[in-house]
């Protein structure tokens, strides 16, 4: 593996020139990224629609066309998706990690390096960055709450406010995903003397979260474009259903299928970029395109020292 | 590793002559920008014209004005809307106001500037470009059903598919959009540090760095600045522990320090005989410049 032979051209960008880099990403390796985000979300997506769509459909949706049901089935599932992301495209952030070194992984070798870092998987992505509150909330809401004017109103307020503060968190903390995945540090060891990784999670997010208001100005604006996507998608959705079908209008079909459909395909977008920001902070702060440059030339220092004793 | 390039926003061009360049290219966030300034353009214009029409008295003079003035509104939206970017691709070799100061430009795939020819038909498919519309009655059953709501996914779907990230005009006309840049010269980089000064007379006279070598410690003195001294000191590290044996300065040496030193024995001899070829005395005799960096020794 030749360190500063790298898929991607490492050099420090800005944010504009970095969300133009997201859609030549998405050209280049989008077969083998779709294949990972499919079999990533699958799990999230059906389990958001036990969640969700049965109970919509219990409660009469269909039928009534309830406009406040219809809001808050919209936003819950936003908000699911936007929770569940880090954790159903951790495959895709594996697979990037490798394809920027060109090297080769199977599904079996991506799901066993998620599983090893199942402890700080569950810590960090479930528990802390709202996986699990987020399900249970929802859950709660739609399977147990007595009073749907409760749940329309109250219960959509609460959600939005916890969803809230968890892209509070990820706005100035969101490479949680690539400490975990691509620089396998172990939230604690206690071998820490023989990890390979001699950084914890904390210290590492710490030293690589320095520029905050950076960030939160790359996720600020990372949401506004999520946003812009997610219409169009949504929109151009409706216009293909309405000229292949004749029905022009959003109906059930959308809310069920395309528009969660819609908010997964933003989701990986929004992986990517996460990555392409997360290397691009590497090589602002500590330098990474050095790293590897000088990395290749020590190795190629050796090799051609090695060749001349061997003459 | 497959044998393709590294991915970037850059695409090459190759002249009849053998000469490659290479231009940054300009996707729809960096193009947003411009098309946002050059909206902002056109409805100035067109605010400005109303407010004139509407405060100069025109149409109070003369009552049958009232409806020409209207005409002549709608006329102008149209001429602008239809013409704007025409008119400016075709007079500024490729940029509008808005491009212009978001420093863009439209080059043929070739690399040729771009013609009236070309400026039509990129700037007529921009209707194109915008579909599918939407109607407001997707979302609210009592808006008036027309398709008007541009979406823009044809355009971000072109985009996405071609490695010059070009919109549906830009294939059918066989354009790019790209960062209009002047190329930048690294200043020769100042080192004074009596820590390298001391440092150099210790080298090792034969030690001698590789091109690949040389670049990568250019880049690092290049950069050095903007990163903190620990972390420099790792990074110099990685290679200095490798040469300091060949380099024959002590082993205690400074990581950071060595690198530098190493920078500037290298190109300070460079930029001697580059100064040397430049005097007046060599202009004078016309003498051929030294090819080889370290030929004096």
């Amino acid at each position: 593996m030749q360190l500063d032979k790298t898929a991607i051209a490492i050099k420090q960008r800005n944010l504009d020139e970095l969300l133009d880099l997201s859609l030549a990403v998405l050209r280049r390796f989008g077969p083998a990224l779709l294949q990972t985000a499919l079999l990533g979300a699958l799990p999230f997506a059906l389990l958001n629609g036990l969640l969700l769509s049965s109970s919509m459909v219990m409660r009469g949706y269909l039928f009534d066309q309830d406009g406040w049901l219809r809001f808050r089935f919209l936003v819950c599932m936003a908000m699911l998706v936007y929770t569940q992301a880090p954790l159903a495209m951790a495959g895709v952030t594996i697979k990037l990690g490798n394809l920027m070194f060109g090297i080769q992984s199977s599904k079996q070798q991506t799901l066993k390096a998620i599983g090893k870092q199942w402890f700080s998987v569950f810590g960090i992505l479930a528990m802390l960055r709202g996986i699990f509150p987020m399900i249970a909330l929802i859950g709660g809401m739609e399977y147990f709450s007595l009073n749907r004017d409760f749940a329309n109103y109250v219960g959509t307020f609460w959600i939005s406010m916890v969803a809230f503060m968890i892209a509070a968190i990820r706005s100035v903390r969101p490479f949680a995903p690539e400490i975990l995945f691509l620089e396998k540090c172990p939230l604690f060891s206690l071998k820490r003397k023989e990890s390979r990784n001699p950084m914890l999670f904390g210290q590492r997010s710490k030293r690589l979260h320095q520029a905050g208001g950076e960030l939160f100005q790359a996720s600020f604006f990372a949401g506004i474009v999520s946003a812009v996507f997610l219409l169009i998608l949504n929109l151009t959705f409706v216009f293909l259903v309405g000229s292949l079908a004749g029905a022009w209008e959003w109906g059930w079909w959308m809310d069920l299928f395309f528009y969660p459909l819609a908010l997964w395909a933003i989701a990986l977008w929004g992986t990517i970029l996460r990555f392409l920001v997360y290397m691009n902070t590497r090589i602002g702060a500590e330098g990474w395109e050095l790293e590897l440059k000088l990395k290749a030339e020590a190795t190629r220092f050796q090799d051609a020292e090695a060749g001349n004793r061997v003459e | 590793m497959s044998a393709e390039a590294a991915l970037d926003l850059t695409a090459n061009v190759i002249t009849p002559e053998n000469i490659q360049f290479e231009y940054r290219l300009a996707g729809p966030f960096r193009r947003f920008p411009a098309f946002f300034l050059d909206i902002f353009i056109r409805a100035a214009i067109l605010t400005s014209l109303a407010v004139f029409l509407a405060c100069s008295g025109i149409t109070r003079l003369l009552p049958s004005l009232n409806m020409l003035s209207g005409i002549l509104l709608v006329l102008s939206y149209f001429f602008f809307d239809w013409f704007y970017g025409l008119f400016f691709e075709t007079i500024w070799n490729g940029q509008t106001p808005g491009k212009r100061i978001s420093g863009l430009r439209v080059l043929s795939t070739d690399g040729r500037p771009i013609s009236a020819y070309q400026a039509t038909i990129r700037n007529f498919l921009r209707l194109g470009d915008f579909a599918p519309f939407a109607s407001l009655q997707m979302v609210v059953a009592d808006a008036p059903p027309v398709y008007w709501v541009p979406t823009a996914g044809v355009a971000v779907l072109c985009m996405l598919l071609t490695s010059r990230l070009q919109r549906l005009g830009d294939l059918a006309a066989g354009t790019m959009v790209v960062l209009d840049e002047r190329k930048w010269v690294p200043p020769r980089l100042r080192l004074d540090d009596p820590g390298i000064n001391a440092l150099i007379p210790a080298i090792a006279p034969n030690f001698r760095m590789s091109r690949t070598m040389l670049r990568t410690v250019a880049m690092y003195v290049e950069r050095r600045n903007r990163i903190l001294p620990q972390r420099r000191r790792e990074l110099a590290a990685i290679l200095t522990k490798e040469i300091i044996d060949k380099v024959g300065v002590p082993p205690a040496s400074d990581p950071d320090l060595l690198l530098c030193a190493l920078y500037k024995r290298e190109y300070d001899a460079q930029w001697k005989i580059h100064e040397k070829n430049r005097s007046p005395e060599n202009e004078k005799t016309n003498r051929p410049m030294l090819s080889s960096p370290r030929s004096d020794r």
